[in-house]
């Protein structure tokens, strides 16, 4: 996507800028909470191409069946459980490093998606999620009338 | 000249999970379980595929390693990034209580499992107490 279609802003700086601040707010007390687990999940990774987005998320180990996305106006949601694995009698956790339970992720973006036209895979816990920006919120050139 | 921004990098690395220099790739979250019979090795390797993983065991270090092929789509431009792409390693210190020629691997959705059952010695004996 070319920068010129928004001006000066880029519009990927505020993906999110929600998190930003609420980290911000947070942090200071959480300090002692290790990174993985305070850390916004899943974590993304976005690529553009035009009007055509591509949004990754890392959601290792999830049944795809279990993972929801919705699209409404430019926001795409991620939802889920990353299901915990149930300690049998005489069984104990040594280490327990991977994140566990329910997550949700809002991911803004900077046009009005096509609910129509969305697609996503899941590969060896990669979410791939295609949008594309709907036509009609598109630029549309306007000719101007001469000789009137 | 000393780099001034080593140290930043080292601490972005290891905010990261990048071992950077000291090892060939990310440290992979990781869950262990032990149980009686066996020790369970639960490991996040996004990204990875059966066939780019490695497990090996010498002289007690058991070793993970997958490669993983940066796969940006195609023509596609990256405009936030929040992970980064490249291979896993991690190691463990394993006992002399496992048995190492029964070790299981299984890879799904990403994630590894590793079931290293423990040898006959190790298993919980009942000790039969004997009186006169």
């Amino acid at each position: 996507m070319n920068m010129m279609d928004y001006g000066y802003h880029n519009p990927w700086a505020d993906v999110d800028l929600v998190r930003r601040e609420m980290k911000n707010l947070f942090e200071s007390l959480y300090e002692d909470i290790p990174r993985e687990r305070r850390r916004v999940y899943p974590p993304v990774n976005i690529y553009t191409k035009g009007q055509s987005v591509i949004v990754m998320a890392e959601l290792p180990g999830i049944d795809p069946a279990g993972i929801h996305i919705f699209v409404s106006d430019d926001t795409l949601e991620i939802t889920g459980t990353r299901g915990e694995r149930e300690l049998r009698s005489g069984e104990a956790f040594h280490r327990q490093e991977r994140r566990v339970g329910e997550f949700r992720r809002a991911i803004r973006l900077p046009f009005m998606v096509d609910s129509e036209r969305v697609e996503a895979k899941y590969k060896n816990g990669i979410i791939r999620i295609s949008l594309s920006r709907l036509e009609s919120a598109g630029r549309k050139k306007i000719e101007i009338k001469t000789n009137l | 000249m000393p780099d001034k921004n080593q140290h930043i990098r080292r601490r972005e690395a290891a905010r990261d999970g990048y071992a950077g220099d000291l090892q060939r790739g990310f440290v992979p979250p990781a869950d262990i379980l032990e149980a009686r019979e066996k020790l369970e090795i639960v490991l996040d390797l996004p990204g990875a595929d059966e066939h780019s993983i490695h497990v090996s065991l010498e002289n007690n270090i058991l070793t993970v390693e997958a490669d993983v092929k940066p796969e940006s789509p195609e023509g596609y431009e990256l405009v936030h990034s929040e992970y980064n792409i490249g291979n896993f390693q991690r190691s463990f210190t394993v006992g002399n209580a496992i048995d190492p020629n029964h070790i299981e691997a299984h890879f799904s959705n990403g994630v590894l499992k590793l079931t290293l059952p423990k040898t006959g010695h190790s298993q919980p004996r009942e000790i039969k107490v004997a009186t006169d």
